[in-house]
């Protein structure tokens, strides 16, 4: 099959192209730096912290407390735990395992260090009691 | 998640918190919950920026490469070797061990299901198959060809089978012919639903490794070898596919002798088409596959269902979702087989109308049917960018894990090479890394798509202008694609 292959060359050699090319690729590479935000974290969610609590209570009801905790890399993380069973709690990702005894409160300390979503997830039950979201620093 | 609060009545508030513990449903143990990716949803800003590449680097291509095809592109093969090195006592040696090999493993992953740990985390089977053979071995196909069709377990048990029993491999039936890839397609459905729903764990995965095998030797005794790898063993079909785009591939010459030969990459796609519908709606399960498994897992998905805001299930049952919670949970699980099964036809029907449409821009007397095929393979690009953007990080979290579990398959306690400690840290890659990553990859699936299409446009039209303006709808459905692939990237996804 025989193509109109020299109107193609002429056409691309043509310097109105050329220049409209160069302009999209020029508009595009600026919209990098006016779409991306200087905070990575979703606008709803909670301000940049040095340190953030948060408390879960697990019950007959269910799970009291954030589905879904959102944090900015880098910051301290306390969540406060409290269930009406023994129960052994795993973080994902940060590899975090936590006892719970009957009705008493114990706390999982740590430095939200690696960016990811990572749930925390009963291993009685094999429940998902919550799920930490935590955002990269720009 | 705020946004998932904010949608709901203050006063079924009270009773959605009674309601929540319910809510938990345990999350599927499915592939993906056993092996988390770890990722968050993609930042808004990045979608829209990707969707707007999509759109940008379309007319480059367009105006500046197309304009140019080499025409060559296609036939530049590079003898790179002879496959005679397969006869040389090393070669041979290796090819053996390999085999041999291959077929170990599918005996381990047997046999750490049926006497090891349950724990899927611990025992060797989840790991390898789930992610080093779907995930690794699509890759390495991708790179360097189609390793599968040579090692695959079921292919050479049947060949072991052949030498014991004569006429074996050949089968006793004709391949009907109107069968063509269905088999394949109903398969590769069946798999992909067990992945996602199956809720499977290393005791069900050996049943399913030794039902599927022994589907396989029944259907090579039934259809002969020949005919149940080419349409039937969706394996072999997937890997024939993916590899399709690898630099490397193997050839014989006239005379019979082997030959690996260099192309450009994806200039495999430019060699032929796919034969039937079937083979199609396969390419676009690979798609559907994948984008579903990243919606079902949004709110937005959740809320499609739950919030029942089209008011179909609280008009059939009687009640919303939320409060016959125990008969909705059923419907929900029949709601998602659906949209799975469905989903490549959703795929397939949205390109027909592209299609149909270019068809009549460039008044093209070849049938619909056929321009449809013709430019198949073409999609390729995209569906292994956006399955590779979806999953390599699992990769590289549970991937490295075999290392640990290869010194302990069946979890109990060994420590056969010294590799039991190793890698069992968690590796999680930065968010950001993984976000830019994707939006990358996927713009390059994009491109490498649109400009495949525009060189078939030029094989199968016969002039420039018939061709462009037949491209025209296929930009549009290419950019669709991407940007529907982004968007769910970008969507939050559903907590507890």
């Amino acid at each position: 099959m025989t193509l109109p292959a020299e109107s193609g060359r002429a056409l691309a050699r043509s310097p109105l192209i050329v220049v409209l090319v160069v302009v999209a690729v020029v508009l595009y590479v600026g919209l990098w730096f006016v779409l991306k935000p200087s905070a990575l974290m979703p606008s709803s969610a909670e301000q940049p912290q040095q340190h953030i609590r948060y408390n879960l209570t697990i019950g007959q009801a269910g799970v009291m407390g954030p589905r879904v905790m959102t944090v900015q890399q880098g910051t301290w993380v306390d969540i406060s735990l409290v269930s009406d069973r023994a129960d052994e709690l795993h973080l994902h990702g940060y590899g975090k395992v936590i006892d719970l005894h009957p009705g008493e409160m114990a706390t999982l300390r740590f430095k939200a260090g690696v960016s990811g979503r990572f749930e925390l997830e009963s291993h009685r039950s094999h429940q998902l009691v919550s799920v930490l979201e935590v955002y990269p620093s720009p | 998640m705020s946004a998932f609060w904010k949608c709901i009545p203050r006063h079924n508030m009270r009773r959605l918190f009674v309601l929540t513990g319910l809510l938990a449903w345990p999350k599927v143990t499915l592939a993906h919950a056993f092996a988390q990716t770890y990722q968050l949803p993609m930042p808004y800003w990045l979608y829209i920026y990707g969707a707007v590449g999509a759109l940008i680097l379309s007319f480059v291509v367009v105006g500046l490469v197309v304009q140019a095809v080499p025409k060559s592109v296609s036939a530049d093969r590079l003898v790179i070797g002879h496959a005679d090195w397969r006869y040389s006592i090393w070669g041979g040696v290796l090819m053996h061990a390999l085999k041999i090999f291959s077929v170990f493993v599918l005996a381990l992953c047997i046999a750490t299901g049926l006497l090891g740990t349950n724990a899927a985390q611990r025992n060797f089977n989840m790991t390898f198959v789930w992610v080093i053979v779907v995930l690794g071995g699509t890759y390495a196909a991708a790179v360097i060809g189609n390793w599968y069709s040579i090692l695959s377990p079921w292919k050479l048990l049947s060949r072991l089978l052949g030498h014991v029993w004569t006429g074996y491999q050949q089968g006793r039936f004709r391949y009907p012919q109107r069968l063509a890839y269905w088999p394949a397609v109903l398969f590769y459905m069946a798999f992909i639903w067990l992945e996602l729903m199956g809720e499977i764990r290393p005791i069900s995965l050996s049943f399913i490794l030794l039902a599927y095998t022994g589907v396989n030797l029944l259907g090579v005794g039934v259809y002969g070898a020949r005919a149940w790898f080419r349409y039937c063993e969706f394996f072999a079909v997937f890997m024939q596919l993916i590899a399709k785009m690898a630099p490397i591939e193997y050839k014989r010459d006239q005379n019979g002798s082997g030959r690996l030969l260099l192309r450009w990459p994806l200039a495999g796609l430019l060699d032929g088409e796919p034969e039937h519908l079937s083979a199609l709606v396969f390419i676009f399960f690979m798609l559907s596959s994948t984008a579903f498994d990243g919606l079902a897992e949004t709110v937005f998905w959740f809320r499609l269902f739950w919030l029942d805001p089209t008011g179909l299930f609280t008009w059939g049952v009687g009640a919303p979702p939320l409060e016959a919670y125990a008969e909705a949970r059923q419907w929900y699980a029949l709601y998602e087989a659906v949209w799975l099964i469905a989903s490549p036809f959703l795929y397939l029907g949205a390109y027909w109308f592209f299609i149909v449409l270019g068809r009549f821009l460039a008044r093209s007397t070849v049938t619909t049917y056929q321009l449809a095929l013709r430019f198949g393979y073409t999609l390729l690009p995209i569906v292994l960018a956006y399955h590779v953007s979806h999953y390599y990080s699992l990769l590289y979290t549970q991937g490295s894990k075999i290392v640990g579990l290869m010194s302990d398959p069946f979890g109990w306690g060994w420590d056969l090479f010294g590799t039991v400690a190793q890698l069992r840290g968690h590796l999680v890659p930065d968010m950001g890394f993984v976000w830019y990553s994707q939006v990358w990859l996927i713009l390059a699936g994009h491109v490498a798509s649109v400009y495949l299409a525009h060189v078939v446009s030029l094989q199968v039209f016969s002039t420039r202008r018939q061709a462009l303006l037949s491209q025209v709808p296929m930009l549009v459905m290419m950019v669709l694609l991407t940007g529907v692939g982004l968007w769910i990237m970008a969507q939050p996804l559903q907590g507890r």
